[in-house]
């Protein structure tokens, strides 16, 4: 009997101490403005440059930026559920739009722009050069999801007009969540072709991009909305305005191969 | 047919007995071995061919970078004290669960069976999901999320509750299975006579099954410290992947895959192999050797 | 003594009917029938482990129907003993008294007391594993007898024994028997076992009871 109390008591201090210990470790990085804490959603393909200028923000600033990445679809459908956080930067402004209707954001901003490319292996061993060459039976094609991902939006939309979505979704070999998901395939061998932002590659050095009509006419706008009744305004405000700052945020991004807004036409 | 006569009778024992002392006709068990030893080399095969891809395709330096990454150790280090926690909360409720489930028939048994069960069939997913709606439905103007931040001050989402929420929901169910497994197969009569002795069910199940379930219990906390460091698609949805904040090793894979680093992606994945092994070790070595 | 009025149990597919049982105070009573008929059941009943569904228990004039097994008072030997695989013979012996919060000294001397008597001394540091088919019966009867209850229900004691040792295990219980006064109620199918030991005899035929003396 007395062995068994001891279990039963030692397993509780145990796990007191333990939660005592993960309550602080979630603490450790909480410095100074813990109320000015704000949340951003953030799509997966700007998870790189996003990481970054949080980076900075936080060195300039001392403020803290949480960060929650995902497929921008999956991102709006967290931020209709739990309504919590402050920010939501999906990678196509056609999703701000879907939250503005949604009432979920009150007003957007524009952060940058991405181009749709078409990355290979370095050295281009299928000699893709062309749209017809994605349809080659030798080519495995791998894209992001229509459905989950901006990507795959924009580039159903931009192939409908041209008439040629239905043939490349015929010669898709696999659908990807996520952009980065498809540029692992094409990095680890499974797939000899995906289409991603330029942006994306910036992660892949071992990947090389080849501009194909149409899709190269396609842009991605890149907007911030802020979330509609969000207490922290202010703060979240002041993150945008650092975000499109020409010598803070708009410098990373242009490091991280985005095209600038000041290249819209 | 001819009929057998009394003479055909001493021939066929004539042969019987020539059959059982020639040589040829002893069997042997290598056919069993070979089959059965086959079918488990192929799937232990496939798991260490597995491994060795992976150790492959990190190099060690790459290895030993990752992990001395802030994020990384701050990562290793709350996913040991999540999951241990996760396990000692898990078997908090599976053991008695598990004792109630294997000795009472009471009505509706079968509902709360199937319920403890739901954690283990669901896609991972769709337990996050769950878990994000629960937290966020709105009864009016209240909701659980609210609760929780009001009056304890505690807040869920996002945060390192929900870890410990996501882990707990999956690995108890684990546990649940296990310990009311265990229970089942052992004898009840132990109990009746302790009862007759003079305990209350409550003295017969800490004096008499609780001991006798020791292997059980190790298995159990085995399996639910297993199933909680696996835990990626609860944590991602309902706890979110924060650097330094909620991220647990699995969901490093996740990011590290996410930026393209994906050397960094697999040094993560082999360095949560060693530390699983490491503590299936320990609880094998601390667990109770001999069988009661 | 023991009385059952008008008891019925349903025991899974099988049940008993309106039966009546009187169980003599200190007397070495034997119910015998076939296996299968309900014995153990009725043991069982008697203790408490198994609800009745009809009818009314009394030990000693007062009615336990709905009283706890804990709080009948009664020792209990099943036929299959269950004995503590976790715990050693010493322990076994210890085991109600220890629930009964007795001193150490009055611990240390029942338990000695009953390994002399029982012929458990050598065994005492022993786990059940380690023990004989007649070895473990006496453990199961002293752990039954430690806390002195006036009533003992034996359920086929001797079934798994060598002769010899069943020889001496009834010699066993008829010298508790004489030296405590226990009221004893032993379950079995053998003859020869109810003509040893029994001052009454009580048979079970079809669910219901018939006695005689012996």
């Amino acid at each position: 009997m007395h062995r068994t109390a001891l279990l039963l008591g030692g397993s509780l201090i145990c796990l007191a101490i333990l939660i005592g210990l993960i309550a602080n470790h979630a603490r450790v990085k909480d410095e100074g403005g813990s109320d000015g804490r704000i949340m951003i959603y953030c799509a997966a393909s700007n998870q790189a440059v996003m990481e970054a200028v949080v980076a900075d923000y936080l060195r300039d600033t001392g403020r803290v930026v949480q960060t929650q990445y995902g497929p921008s679809q999956a991102l709006l459908s967290q931020l209709a559920i739990s309504r919590r956080g402050e920010l939501f930067l999906p990678a196509d402004d056609s999703y701000v739009a879907m939250a503005k209707e949604k009432h979920l954001v009150s007003q957007s901003f524009p952060i940058a722009n991405m181009r749709i490319v078409v990355v290979v292996p370095k050295g281009n061993p299928k000699s893709i050069h062309r749209f017809s060459d994605l349809l080659r039976p030798d080519v495995r094609l791998v894209q992001a999801n229509p459905e989950t991902a901006a990507i795959g939006k924009l580039t159903r939309e931009t192939l409908r007009i041209s008439g040629d979505w239905h043939d490349l979704d015929q010669a898709t070999t696999a659908y990807r969540t996520t952009v980065t998901d498809v540029a692992n395939d094409v990095l680890l061998g499974a797939a000899d072709a995906g289409v991603i932002f330029d942006a994306v590659l910036q992660s892949y050095p071992e990947l090389e991009a080849i501009d194909v009509m149409p899709l190269q006419l396609a842009t991605s706008r890149i907007e911030v909305g802020v979330v509609l009744g969000t207490s922290r305004h202010d703060a979240a405000i002041a993150f945008v305005d650092y975000l499109q700052a020409p010598q803070h945020g708009q410098q990373t991004y242009l490091q991280f191969g985005f095209q600038s807004l000041a290249d819209d036409d | 047919m001819t009929k057998t006569t009394g003479q055909e009778a001493p021939r066929l024992a004539a042969d019987c007995n020539t059959k059982s002392t020639s040589v040829g006709s002893r069997r042997s068990d290598i056919g069993f071995f070979l089959v059965t030893g086959g079918l488990s080399a192929s799937f232990v095969v496939l798991i260490a061919l597995l491994l060795l891809a992976d150790i492959a395709f990190a190099s060690f330096g790459q290895f030993a970078n990752v992990i001395s990454k802030p994020e990384i150790l701050a990562s290793v280090r709350l996913t040991l004290l999540s999951c241990s926690a996760t396990t000692i909360m898990g078997l908090w409720v599976a053991v008695p669960l598990g004792y109630l489930l294997a000795r009472f028939r009471f009505p509706g048994r079968w509902v709360i069976d199937t319920l403890v069960d739901i954690p283990i069939v669901l896609p991972p997913l769709v337990l996050g999901l769950s878990l994000l709606i629960l937290f966020h439905l709105p009864f009016g103007h209240w909701k659980l999320e609210h609760w929780f931040s009001n009056e304890a001050g505690l807040a869920i989402t996002y945060n390192w509750p929900a870890v410990l929420l996501a882990q707990f929901t999956v690995s108890c169910a684990f546990a649940v299975r296990t310990m009311r497994v265990t229970f089942e197969q052992l004898d009840p009569r132990a109990e009746d006579v302790a009862r007759t002795l003079g305990c209350t069910r409550g003295q017969a199940f800490l004096q008499v099954a609780m001991p006798q379930s020791r292997r059980g219990m190790v298995a159990a906390a085995t399996i639910a410290w297993a199933r909680a460091l696996g835990e990626f698609g609860p944590i991602l949805v309902f706890a979110g992947v924060t650097r330094m904040r909620t991220e647990v090793l699995s969901t490093s894979v996740f990011l590290e895959l996410s930026t393209g680093q994906l050397d960094a992606a697999v040094a993560v994945s082999l360095l949560m192999v060693g530390l699983a092994m490491v503590v299936l070790l320990i609880l094998k070595v601390f667990g109770p050797g001999k069988s009661q | 003594m023991i009385e059952l009025q008008e008891v019925a149990i349903t025991a899974g597919t099988f049940s008993l009917h309106n039966v009546q049982l009187f169980v003599p105070r200190e007397q070495y009573t034997v119910l015998m029938g076939r296996s299968g008929e309900g014995k153990t059941t009725i043991l069982e009943a008697i203790c408490g482990l198994r609800k009745i569904s009809r009818g009314r228990i009394l030990l000693h004039d007062t009615e336990v129907t709905n009283w706890l097994p804990g709080d009948r008072q009664l020792g209990y030997v099943p036929q299959d003993l269950g004995l503590f695989p976790n715990l050693t013979v010493e322990a076994h012996l210890q085991f109600a008294m220890r629930l009964r919060r007795a001193t150490v000294a009055q611990i240390r001397d029942r338990t000695s007391e009953l390994a002399e008597l029982l012929g458990l001394t050598e065994l005492l540091g022993r786990y059940p594993r380690g023990l004989s088919g007649g070895e473990a019966q006496r453990v199961a009867l002293g752990r039954a007898l430690s806390f002195q209850p006036a009533v003992l229900l034996l359920d086929e004691p001797l079934g798994a024994l060598d002769d010899d040792s069943r020889d001496e295990l009834i010699h066993l219980l008829k010298t508790l028997h004489r030296q405590t006064r226990v009221t004893v109620l032993h379950v079995t199918h053998s003859q020869r076992e109810a003509d040893q030991l029994a001052d009454v005899i009580v048979r079970l035929h079809a669910g219901k009871l018939r006695g005689s003396d012996a």
